[in-house]
């Protein structure tokens, strides 16, 4: 016989991991008790209110572009039927595969004064500079219709799941009380879809904030340029954390807004009767509109950007897939590889802390241990550089003292501070995917194996591991591309000499060299079209399940 | 005869509240028993301690003699042999039907386990299945896959816990008879835990019913319902109705609808109130008799009349009539009782 042994060991190590992993943002949030020093004070009375009021602006002109984006190309891919509607009902998750500061430099090179397409309004016209106007394009709109062009799919996923939920009763009988198909979007569709589109777009605002490569590029001073300004140009530890806790304050809003729209989307079906949609036919002029609704959205958020990285690719393979290139390549793979493989160990361990021994404590660490995916990088990056710079001066001094050894900087110049950077901001992702396919094994499917002879080991062998696999090899890709694309962290926290895939098409574009930076841009934009290959395969799935 | 099942005593709790407390019985080899009791009475605390998912804080059970589980110390369920059915069938979705059926018998050989899997299969009607997924299969043939998933490799005792509750009202009587055919058949020992009676009685040899973690009554389907030993599983298991009555003497008593004589256990003195329980069938239509009773509501069964009278105003009786005896609500028809045994509970009041 067997003693059962306590789960105490369990439940102390995924609260300890929870505790390590909330450092950075702890470390944050203490700044806002340290006293303001000078450097605050400058910042202030000169730069902060042009931060709030862009990161508003900002955020309020990326409201605007993924509503009318996303909402509409919700609507009309669930709801009609049209010439292409199957086509993009997947396509259009396409634009997520590019980061905003990408398309960003693409667009700059397409639109910009010497661009292609202003030199040829210039040819045919004969006009010259200051002779017509252009709009700008490396301005807080443009930055706002970069971020609203990739961002949007985030509404347009969630507004799309709620439409398809919604049961053809409730819009059936608006049609009988007499109203006609745009009076019962407004009145009954999209009132019942508004959790789900709230949902989305804190999503979208979320990342607008977090977004360091685009505003920078384009010279929109919001908190994340101004705390990159702040640690590099000034020097100053204490007001960029201090900067970093009032971009907090933003973050959690949006957290609190998803979070409650969530939970009130659960209860916003009103039939429990689910009848399949009937789709409105469109024709004509209707069907027209709607396809150019559609293909526009499509071919300014993903064709014309990826094609013109295309061609500057072909143009500039030569100089630039060198050796260095490849170096880049094995780089951001390593990178990327390591901090997957790790996320999906601790999501593992947390997940089944949680299944096994979830207990208050177990489930509140496992929910802190998930709040990172809101955090911008930006932030998470001077959170983790503080305490690992005190870490380091601290053994470094101790060692002279005893042993006359300087040991230098063991934690914060190195790659264990990146990796430990991205496993804060991207563990929820994989955490979430881990939960979900645990969710899958139900606890009698264990004890069936348990009763009929299979030890513990066996069980997860036999049971929870071809269950689990394709979650598990889910929550890899997903970290690895988010990884890979993960520009302001890497940026701050890399080693000297270190670069990475983003990084260098960062550095190139500051340079002017867009061209040059294509390739690094491309192969990001490559990796991160497996992951919307296999969110448009589970849509594709889902959908046909519902029909049989 | 052996005891497959012996449960002694067995006290189980949760968070210092109680779950079971003091309950023992045994299963004799190719019994089928039944837990039977409303939600929250213990019956699956009880089967899942049996098969070793909940710690005892006392007592003990054994399997074929062998000590399973003392306070404090437990065998693992893998190593218990036993077989439990779900619920939610809890079949693999990741394997094939011919898979999920031979996932406890591994260690068969090879021909054996194949032999064993085809003879299952067949027991169930389910040949042909073999390659398909458990999605594919309707909810009465996963049910079924279940059952011999779980009887594959023998085990001492088959645990079901509320099997057909998953399922389509008609189906669950239906195929509780199956099961005990299959069970029967295959000589497997069993507990089925369930809240439904009729399924107890359509597959259970023995039945305990339970209330508040305790075991109230353990006896067959007609014990239960005619013999029962308190007003609770009087109450819980069949219809009736409570009539007060006034012992006479021994065998006799007096009731607001004459005086009935029969035998019963009770020990009782001339004069001492009453109340004797009264099934559907213990009062009988009769237009001759002179207790004339009015009609308060009926419901048409198909061969019966199920009739709900007006004896007091704080006591209705039930009667089955023969539904070609018509009568409206309103009307007053006689009736008299027609009881051999009685069951008598010393009055409340």
């Amino acid at each position: 016989m067997h003693k059962a042994p306590g789960p105490s060991v369990w439940r102390f190590g995924v609260v300890s991991t929870a505790v390590i992993l909330a450092v950075p943002v702890t470390v944050i949030l203490s700044y806002l008790l340290v006293p303001a020093g000078e450097v605050w004070q400058h910042l202030a009375a000169t730069v902060l209110q042009d931060y709030v009021i862009n990161s508003l602006l900002l955020m309020l002109g990326v409201t605007a572009g993924v509503l009318v984006f996303g909402v509409g190309a919700a609507w009309l891919t669930s709801m009609c039927r049209f010439p292409g509607a199957g086509f993009f009902e997947w396509s259009l998750l396409l634009p997520m595969a590019m980061p905003a500061y990408i398309i960003a430099y693409t667009y700059t090179g397409l639109f910009d004064f010497a661009g292609p397409l202003q030199t040829t309004i210039r040819g045919l016209t004969g006009w010259r500079f200051g002779d017509y106007w252009f709009p700008e394009i490396r301005s807080l709109e443009g930055a706002a219709l970069m971020l609203s062009l990739v961002l949007f799919p985030y509404v347009y996923l969630l507004a799309r799941a709620a439409f398809l939920s919604q049961s053809l009763c409730v819009l059936d009988v608006s049609r009988t009380l007499g109203n006609g198909p745009w009076r019962t979007f407004f009145t009954v569709a999209l009132p019942l879809a508004r959790p789900a589109i709230v949902a989305g777009l804190s999503l979208a605002l979320m990342e607008t904030l977090a977004d360091y490569g685009t505003v920078q590029y384009f010279g929109v001073s919001t908190f994340t340029t101004g705390i990159f300004r702040t640690w590099f140009g000034l020097g100053s530890t204490a007001a960029a954390a201090q900067l970093s806790a009032v971009l907090l304050m933003f973050v959690f809003v949006l957290v609190f807004l998803e979070r409650s729209s969530r939970r009130k989307a659960r209860y916003h079906h009103t039939s429990q009767r689910h009848q399949d949609l009937r789709r409105y036919q469109l024709s004509g002029w209707r069907s027209n509109t709607a396809l150019l609704f559609c293909f526009s959205i499509l071919f300014f958020g993903f064709l014309l950007p990826a094609g013109q990285l295309l061609v500057w690719a072909g143009t500039t393979a030569e100089g630039q897939l060198d050796s260095r290139f490849l170096n880049l390549v094995w780089n951001s793979l390593g990178l990327a590889g390591t901090a997957s493989l790790l996320a999906l160990m601790l999501a593992l361990f947390l997940g089944y802390g949680k299944r096994l021994n979830g207990n208050r404590p177990v489930r509140v660490a496992v929910r802190v241990a998930g709040m990172g995916y809101a955090v911008p990088g930006t932030v998470i990056a001077v959170g983790v550089m503080i305490p690992f710079a005190a870490i380091d001066n601290g053994v470094d001094a101790w060692m002279r003292l005893q042993f006359g050894i300087s040991t230098g900087l063991l934690l914060s110049g190195t790659l264990v501070a990146l990796v430990f950077a991205y496993l804060v901001r991207f563990l929820a992702v994989s955490l979430q995917t881990v939960e979900a396919g645990l969710a899958k094994v139900r606890p009698s499917m264990d004890e069936v194996a348990r009763s009929m002879g299979a030890t513990a080991a066996e069980t997860v062998r036999r049971v929870h591991f071809p269950m689990l696999k394709g979650s598990l090899m889910t929550a890899l890709l997903l970290v690895f591309v988010d990884v890979l694309k993960e520009l302001p962290a890497t940026l701050l926290l890399r080693p000297f000499n270190f670069s990475t895939l983003a990084v260098r098409a960062y550095e190139l574009a500051s340079d002017e060299r867009l061209a040059d930076a294509s390739h690094a841009s491309l192969t990001i934009v490559a990796a991160g079209i497996l992951p919307v290959i296999l969110l448009s395969y589970s849509i594709a799935h889902s959908r046909h399940v519902q029909t049989t | 005869m052996s005891r497959q099942l012996e449960v002694k005593n067995l006290t189980i709790a949760y968070d210092g509240k109680t779950a079971v407390e003091g309950v023992s019985f045994y299963l004799g080899a190719a019994d089928i028993g039944c837990l039977l009791g409303p939600s929250g009475c213990g019956k699956t605390s009880l089967l899942r301690a049996i098969a070793g998912f909940e710690p005892v804080v006392a007592g003990e059970i054994l399997l074929r003699g062998r000590q399973v589980t003392r306070p404090g110390e437990s065998l693992e369920p893998e190593q218990r042999h036993v077989g439990m059915v779900f619920q939610d069938f809890a079949l693999y979705p990741h394997l094939t039907v011919w898979k999920n059926v031979a996932f406890g018998i591994r260690r068969f050989k090879r021909a054996e386990r194949r032999r064993r899997v085809d003879e299952l299969l067949k027991l169930v009607n389910m040949q042909g299945t073999e390659n398909k997924y458990p999605h594919q299969l309707s909810g009465g043939q996963q049910q079924r896959i279940a059952l011999v998933r779980a009887m594959a490799p023998r085990p001492d005792i088959l645990l079901l816990d509320e099997p057909f509750s998953g399922l389509d009202v008609e189906l669950r009587t239906q195929l509780a008879r199956e099961v005990r055919d299959i069970l029967k058949r295959d000589q497997i020992t069993a507990i089925l835990v369930t809240h439904d009676q009729l399924e107890a009685f359509a597959m259970a040899d023995k039945i305990a019913v339970m209330a508040e973690g305790e075991l109230r009554q353990w006896g067959d389907g007609y014990q239960l319902y005619h013999r029962p030993v308190d007003r609770f599983v009087a109450d819980f298991i069949g219809q009736g109705a409570m009539l007060p009555g006034q012992i006479i003497d021994g065998p006799r008593i007096e009731t607001p609808l004459g005086i009935v004589q029969g035998n019963h256990m009770a020990d009782l003195s001339p004069g001492e109130t009453v109340d004797l329980l009264l099934r559907p069938s213990d009062i009988v239509h009769d237009d001759d008799s002179p207790f004339k009773l009015e009609v308060l509501d009926r419901v048409f069964q198909g061969a019966e009349y199920l009739y709900t009278l007006h004896l007091s105003d704080d006591t209705k009786v039930l009667c089955l009539v023969q539904s070609h005896h018509d009568h409206a609500i309103g009307e007053r028809i006689g009736v008299k009782l027609d009881v051999s045994s009685l069951v008598i509970f010393a009055s409340d009041h």
